[in-house]
């Protein structure tokens, strides 16, 4: 087959594994002596035969709790870290040889660590960048104005990083990181920490970036609304394994066994408890949740039975499919 | 090669801006390396006036000079990496490092230079105070303050070298601070810094041709001072070259295994 029609995947992880020894002892003034001559370690295995790919332009969200493996994959896929085990891959890069052309092509933002000079303003930072990258001017200013028009960092671009506010800063950071047009994107919690508005402006701003450069972005979040407003594929991880990869509403689809119900009726006394659980009553507004097979059953019901004024049927919130999935055995 | 350039230019810039933020610390820090020197010249005047104007053939003058010296070689070859690295690597100011395109060790090049450029405000009426004050008595002789400029640059490079390469036991260690304490000890006494090596017992001032403190501190002051015929200067080019070369490689390879042992916590 010719090589143009080979289309390999953006990103190729197998088997990927990363253990840790971590040193263990008991509390207390004797474990603290014995620990003296006899110190003892554990294995902790952070990531355990990860194995997933992902293409060009695609964006995922890598979700799990804290301690599941999300930011130790990430790590090791932008070079920080040495696997113990496994292969990776991406843009035809093994990651963690550190190969200057690769750390050229991606950029990695952490909600909470910072990478701008804290005393100096961004702009400075920023044209430190330029010339580190490589970037030509006309294609830098070019670059820096777009980011400046789509996060607004005018007023923000020439205070010292230090006086901006969190949302400000994370802005800046973002742009950043932008400067050398990342084709691979590694945002771990983005929006951690941020008030919601901003959320949404950040949010908004990776999803018109991934559309205008089509690069490829894996994503981790504990904010559902990041998931759901840009992945329409997830990987969820758990102990450090996967235990699902495929889109989003099909998790949806398989983990939530419930339907949501929001009626309101004319009358604040109605008894729905024979119908499923109810999880609240605000005056005359009623939420309900029902098996999924029996949601026709209830709808009917209810509309026949009541006098309804409004009605929804919805999944349950994706926190609560997620929480299922890492329930299963 | 251009690029790198064009980097040293925008860096030095950089560091030279965020440097001017902070002007006090810049002066404290400065002091603190201006006094230290003074303070071994004080007590050893006083021992050498003590012992009838003299000890172990230095004089008071002898004295100050060595001291004084040692202050300039002290400020071009002095380092801070050792005390910072394991707050790098704990809060994740390294792995922001390690994501960028460009050797981390460029930055603290850049840094230490314009450190030293800008303090040189400071030390320069120092000396001139302390000259008056004291009255060194200096070897002028012509070819030994032009051997004395590349004997500095090697020192300040094989110190750099060495102290890169020691800082980077943050990779395998959490806590640090004692192996810099017991460094900082074995160079105080091992580099001449505390008092001239000559006034060592024989098999100290022997031991030290053999250890790296020696070229990164008294072998330029000793050049200076005039206590090096010629042929004592050149083989201690050869040392300082050697050792460059010892401590540039051994950079390179506690490097690459530094870097795999990396856990990026904190990061």
């Amino acid at each position: 087959m010719p090589r143009s029609f080979i289309i390999t995947p953006k990103i190729r992880v197998s088997q990927l594994s990363k253990e840790y020894k971590v040193a263990v002892r008991e509390s207390g003034l004797r474990a603290a002596f014995r620990s003296l001559y006899n110190r003892q370690t554990n294995i902790v295995k952070a990531v355990e035969d990860v194995s997933f790919t992902m293409e060009e332009g695609e964006v995922v969200g890598f979700l799990g709790p804290n301690g599941a493996g999300k930011t130790t994959t990430l790590k090791m896929l932008t070079g920080l870290l040495h696997p113990t085990s496994g292969v990776a891959e991406v843009s035809g890069f093994t990651p963690w040889k550190r190969d200057k052309e690769y750390l050229r092509t991606i950029n990695m933002v952490m909600g909470n660590r910072h990478q701008l000079a804290w005393d100096l303003p961004a702009i400075d930072t920023f044209r430190l960048h330029r010339v580190i990258y490589q970037i030509p001017e006309h294609e830098f200013q070019a670059t820096l104005d777009d980011l400046t028009r789509l996060l607004e960092l005018e007023e923000l671009l020439h205070k010292p990083v230090r006086n901006l506010s969190l949302g400000e800063r994370m802005k800046c950071e973002f742009a950043g990181s932008l400067l050398h047009r990342p084709s691979v994107m590694f945002l771990d919690e983005p929006t951690l920490g941020l008030d919601v508005t901003m959320q949404h402006r950040i949010r908004g701003f990776i999803k018109a970036y991934n559309q205008a450069y089509g690069s490829t972005i894996l994503l981790t979040s504990h904010y559902m609304a990041d998931i759901e407003a840009l992945c329409e594929r997830v990987i969820v991880i758990h102990n450090g394994a996967i235990l699902y990869d495929g889109g989003l509403s099909e998790l949806v689809a398989s983990y939530s066994p419930c339907k949501q119900l929001t009626v309101e009726l004319d009358t604040a006394t109605a008894d729905l408890s024979g119908l499923g659980y109810v999880v609240s009553q605000e005056g005359l507004r009623y939420r309900l949740e029902v098996e999924k097979d029996r949601a026709r059953e209830v709808t009917r019901h209810i509309l026949d039975r009541y006098n309804v004024t409004d009605f929804a049927v919805e999944d349950s919130p994706i926190e609560q499919v997620i929480d299922q999935v890492f329930d299963q055995p | 090669m251009r690029r790198l350039v064009q980097i040293y230019a925008i860096r030095l810039k950089t560091e030279l801006m965020l440097q001017f933020q902070y002007r006090g610390s810049l002066a404290i820090w400065m002091l603190g390396l201006v006094i230290e020197p003074v303070i071994y010249l004080l007590i050893w005047s006083a021992v050498a006036q003590a012992q009838g104007g003299e000890a172990n053939g230095y004089s008071a003058g002898r004295f100050a000079a060595y001291f004084m010296t040692t202050m300039v070689v002290t400020h071009f070859t002095f380092t801070w990496i050792m005390y910072e690295y394991s707050y790098r690597i704990r809060s994740g100011v390294l792995a922001g490092m390690l994501l960028h395109p460009l050797h981390p060790i460029h930055s603290d090049v850049c840094e230490n230079v314009i450190y030293k450029i800008l303090t040189l405000a400071i030390l320069v009426p120092v000396q001139v105070a302390l000259f008056y004050i004291f009255e060194p008595e200096f070897s002028w002789e012509l070819w030994r303050i032009a051997a004395f400029f590349p004997a500095l640059a090697l020192a300040a490079l094989t110190r750099f070298f060495l102290e890169w390469t020691l800082a980077q036991c943050a990779f395998w260690f959490i806590e640090t601070s004692a192996i810099n304490f017991s460094y900082n000890l074995v160079f105080l006494f091992f580099s001449g810094e505390i008092a001239p090596l000559s006034m060592f017992p024989d098999w100290m001032a022997a031991v030290t041709r053999y250890l790296p403190f020696r070229w990164c501190l008294a072998f330029p002051v000793e050049i200076l001072l005039g206590d090096l015929p010629p042929g004592a200067v050149g083989t201690g080019y050869l040392f300082q070259l050697g050792w460059c070369a010892v401590m540039g490689g051994g950079l390179l390879l506690v490097w690459k295994a530094g870097v795999r042992q990396f856990g990026a916590a904190g990061a």
